[in-house]
């Protein structure tokens, strides 16, 4: 097989990624498995946004409402696990599949609103149902309100899995990333992925093929939700909190932004981009602290010239190398 | 049943809704012409506030600040046009999201270097700082009375602009068709950056009458960006009549709503719960009416026709 | 197989379809011919269903299909071609058959096979490719064909959806000489298997392939005959007048 050096970096960067609690015990700085861990939980929610914006073309400025959602089941059980002593709240299977389970309902509603518009009207649609449950969460004073809960534990896998230790949790975050990438590959090949894809190419003539267009989109934009509630859970057992912040219009903004710099539309792109838009943001505001100064016109700037995102320039990469290695052959002989 | 409450609450309503007409109708505006969606609207906005904040410092005089403000607004905008906003008409909505998203971090960033962490404090005008008596006894305060006129002063300019100009003409005919009004010869570049210099006026009027107010922070132009976009989108996207409408009632169930709403549904369940419930449904209320008008509507109130 | 009748739209104060009626035969090739501004791609928006009549009825196979969506027209067998390109650029020709084909072959929601993969979905596909000549191209970007492989490519897909009657929006548009030669063997290939209608502008083709034609001027039906009658009709040849002898 020919050499590819994008296959060869993502390969090293999936390794890298699932080396990292180990690298970070010898060097004892616990601290980069913490970041890389919140790297692996924003990446499940890009890779879910993917499969809407990258491969369905349903730009949702609401994304990050589903993180809300998986967050704020786990501080709620949690919550309650320990003040009133209801065991079954704290438990984590309890956790992962109520909040899909929400989630996938909460993205049933909004997509059915909100999938009848196009557009500019649909990225607003999107925007307002996210900060509707944002206001929502403000309001529950029980539950923090604003400033938001901590958690008095995390959740509890009764034995199997103790994430209390920060190695065993990035582990979960990190299988929970290959899952989801497994079930995006299966999912965008499939004939439910092809009918999105040529939602995204071409909406009128879907439509004048004889697909149904919207119940497809309708799906597509739960299983999208459902994924990254199940981030969300994972979010709030990494920070130990939950607050509203983490469904801010801004948060959704974060997760387009970091499935666009990796480059919609494929695989490994919103893991790309969560790991870039991560270490950037940690670099650049170990800087300065107006870091944001600089870090808005480079996201200007990005779409600006790079199309197709990081995975774009290394597509472009393995053309440069194809053509170097032919030239370098022929020069030999 | 509090009448004078619900009167009071009522002018709040309007006079929210009137800076709210100002943002949407500049970004309705803008997006029916020019078909850019301007996350940074709300930045404008913001910098409606710090100049005239700024100015007024400056020269003592708050009617000063805001007529030096004004300009500076609209300077302001186009520049910000030309420099970035230009190479993004010809891009996907996406991509615009992006990009002017960036341009949000930016400016609260440099506002931030430039004007510190802290808000500003900007006194009521000491000739609007009183209250005036309206019918029935009721005082209202002066300043809030002026925001409503100048509102609806602004909405009888932009009409008579919009249906009786040459340049309101081509502003109609731009919106329904770009391609026929630049191949009829007019400067299309000029125009856009005409309208979005009118967008950030307004944006920026919209900002600096809200500053007395409400506080002048960083930050200040997304929360109320949000609602604006709402506005938009009941009011139909592209139709400046549609944001009046469409300002003025989301501005009257937001205002009243809020005030109302623990005594409305103090009718149905128990005090206790209605005042725990009241705070967060009523932050709900517009984007439940959104919700309504759009299943029934999808293209909102007033789409303009050729949409 | 088609029957239109007393078809009337207007678009604010233009009549774009005058109270217009014809049938169309199976199994014929019948085209629709008319000066520009005629009011034939209206015609056809709305037999898909794009547009809806202000009055009139439109029977295909037999059911009034009048008020049916535009998807479901396409699974009774009603298929069309676009006029400008509409194809899905970004995929590959092959793809591009496919989802046709796809589109037909039951609901969509299977999640975990390769459809690229799928014998029932590539093998038709192929198939279709053959039959317009494509097959060769069947890998490349459909994008980055040239103009006359699109117009193919229209065909492949509309045939793709196994229609009991294609509409083709004049599919020589923009094509050179040996393009539109090819295309012509094509649809003559077509002709006994499927009904067609046809909206064209190039004169040779249409009396070559038609077995009927209707002449649209300004929205109406002036007349609908063999070509032969066409060719001497009074009124057809004064609509033309001015123009080339029609069908010489």
């Amino acid at each position: 097989m020919k050499f590819s050096p994008r296959i060869y970096i993502i390969t090293l960067l999936m390794l890298a990624l699932g080396a990292v609690p180990l690298i970070a015990d010898s060097i004892d700085e616990p601290f980069y498995t913490v970041l890389f861990s919140r790297m692996l939980i924003l990446s499940i929610g890009a890779v879910s946004l993917n499969l809407i914006l990258g491969f369905g073309g349903m730009v949702s400025f609401g994304h990050a409402v589903y993180l809300g959602i998986g967050s704020y089941v786990v501080g709620i059980g949690t919550f309650h696990a320990v003040e009133d002593g209801v065991e079954w709240m704290g438990n984590g299977f309890a956790h992962l599949s109520i909040a899909v389970a929400v989630s996938a309902l909460a993205g049933l509603v909004i997509g059915a609103i909100s999938l009848r518009t196009h557009g500019v009207y649909f990225i607003m649609i999107t925007l307002a149902f996210s900060q509707m449950f944002y206001f929502i969460a403000v309001g529950s004073e029980n539950y923090g309100g604003d400033d938001g809960l901590s958690l008095y534990m995390r959740s509890d896998f009764s034995g199997l899995l103790d994430l209390s230790n920060d190695n065993s949790l990035y582990y979960l975050n990190f299988a929970f990333l290959l899952a989801s990438l497994y079930l995006s590959h299966r999912l965008t090949n499939s004939r439910f992925g092809m009918t999105l894809r040529g939602t995204k190419s071409n909406e009128q003539r879907m439509k004048s093929i004889g697909f149904p267009v919207f119940r497809y989109r309708l799906v597509a934009f739960v299983i999208a939700g459902a994924i990254c509630g199940l981030a969300g859970v994972l979010s709030s057992n990494q920070t130990d909190f939950v607050s509203p912040a983490v469904m801010h219009w801004t948060r959704s903004g974060d997760l387009i932004i970091m499935t666009v710099l990796g480059g919609i539309g494929t695989l490994f792109g919103p893991v790309i981009g969560a790991v870039a838009f991560l270490l950037l943001e940690e670099l650049l505001s170990g800087i300065t602290e107006y870091w944001q100064l600089f870090f808005g016109p480079m996201l200007v700037l990005i779409v600006i010239f790079a199309r197709g995102g990081i995975d774009g320039m290394l597509v472009a990469l393995d053309r440069w190398w194809l053509q170097f290695s032919l030239k370098k052959n022929t020069k030999v002989d | 049943m509090n009448w004078i409450l619900l009167l009071e609450q009522t002018l709040n309503g309007f006079q929210f809704g009137i800076l709210l007409f100002l943002l949407a109708a500049g970004l309705t505006l803008i997006f029916g012409i020019m078909d850019l969606i301007n996350l940074a609207h709300g930045s404008l906005y913001m910098m409606g506030a710090y100049f005239a904040a700024t100015f007024t410092q400056w020269t003592d005089s708050f009617l000063l600040g805001a007529l030096l403000a004004l300009p500076a607004c609209m300077l302001f905008g186009v520049i910000l046009e030309r420099i970035a906003l230009r190479t993004l008409y010809t891009r996907s909505h996406l991509d615009q999201v992006l990009a002017t998203f960036g341009l949000i971090l930016f400016f609260n960033e440099f506002v931030r270097l430039i004007w510190g962490p802290i808000g500003l404090d900007i006194p009521l005008p000491e000739l609007l700082s009183g209250s005036v008596e309206l019918f029935f006894g009721i005082r209202y305060p002066a300043f809030r009375l002026v925001i409503i006129a100048v509102g609806i002063m602004v909405a009888f300019l932009l009409y008579l602009l919009v249906s009786k100009t040459k340049i309101g003409m081509l502003i109609r005919a731009g919106a329904s068709n770009r391609q026929m009004v630049s191949a009829l010869g007019v400067n299309i570049n000029l125009l856009y950056t005409l309208v979005f210099g009118l967008g950030a006026a307004l944006a920026g009027l919209a900002g600096m009458m809200a500053a007395p107010i409400m506080t002048v922070e960083i930050g200040m132009g997304e929360g109320i960006l949000i609602i604006t976009f709402v506005v938009i989108v009941i009011g139909g996207v592209g139709s400046i009549r549609g944001a009046f409408v469409a300002a003025l009632i989301v501005g009257f169930i937001d205002t009243v709503g809020r005030s109302f709403l623990p005594d409305i549904l103090g009718l149905f369940v128990s005090n206790d719960i209605a005042d725990t419930a009241a705070p967060a449904i009523s932050s709900m209320l517009i984007y439940i009416l959104m919700a309504l008008i759009l299943a029934i509507k999808p293209q909102g109130l007033f789409p303009p026709k050729g949409a | 197989m088609l029957k239109v009748n007393s078809l009337i739209k207007s678009f604010g104060g233009l009549l774009a379809t005058d109270n217009l009626s014809f049938e169309v035969e199976v199994g014929t090739l019948h085209a629709v011919i008319g000066p520009n501004g005629a009011g034939k791609t209206t015609l056809i928006r709305q037999i898909t269903g794009e547009t809806k009549p202000d009055s009139g009825t439109i029977i295909f196979d037999g059911k009034d299909i009048s008020d049916i969506p535009v998807h479901l027209r396409s699974a009774l067998g009603l298929a069309r071609s676009f006029q400008i390109t509409n194809i899905f650029p970004d995929m590959s020709t092959w793809d591009n058959v496919a989802l046709a084909v796809q589109a037909h072959a039951g609901h969509s929601f299977h999640f975990w096979k390769d459809a690229r993969k799928d014998p029932v979905l590539r093998e038709p596909a192929l198939v279709f490719l053959k039959q317009v000549g494509l097959e060769e191209r069947a890998g490349i970007v459909a994008g980055q064909l040239s103009h006359g492989e699109h117009r193919q490519l229209e065909i492949a897909m509309a045939l793709a959806t196994r229609p009991k009657m294609l509409l083709l929006d004049e599919p020589m548009a923009g094509m050179g000489p040996e393009e539109a030669k090819a295309m012509v063997e094509i649809l003559q290939g077509l002709k006994r298997k499927l009904t067609i209608l046809l909206i064209e502008h190039d004169m040779d083709v249409v009396f070559t392939l038609a077995d009927q034609i209707t002449v649209m001027v300004y929205g109406r039906g002036i007349a609908t005959d063999a070509p032969e009658a066409i060719r001497k009709h009074p009124e057809v040849q004064a609509a033309y007048l001015g123009e080339e002898e029609v069908g010489a």
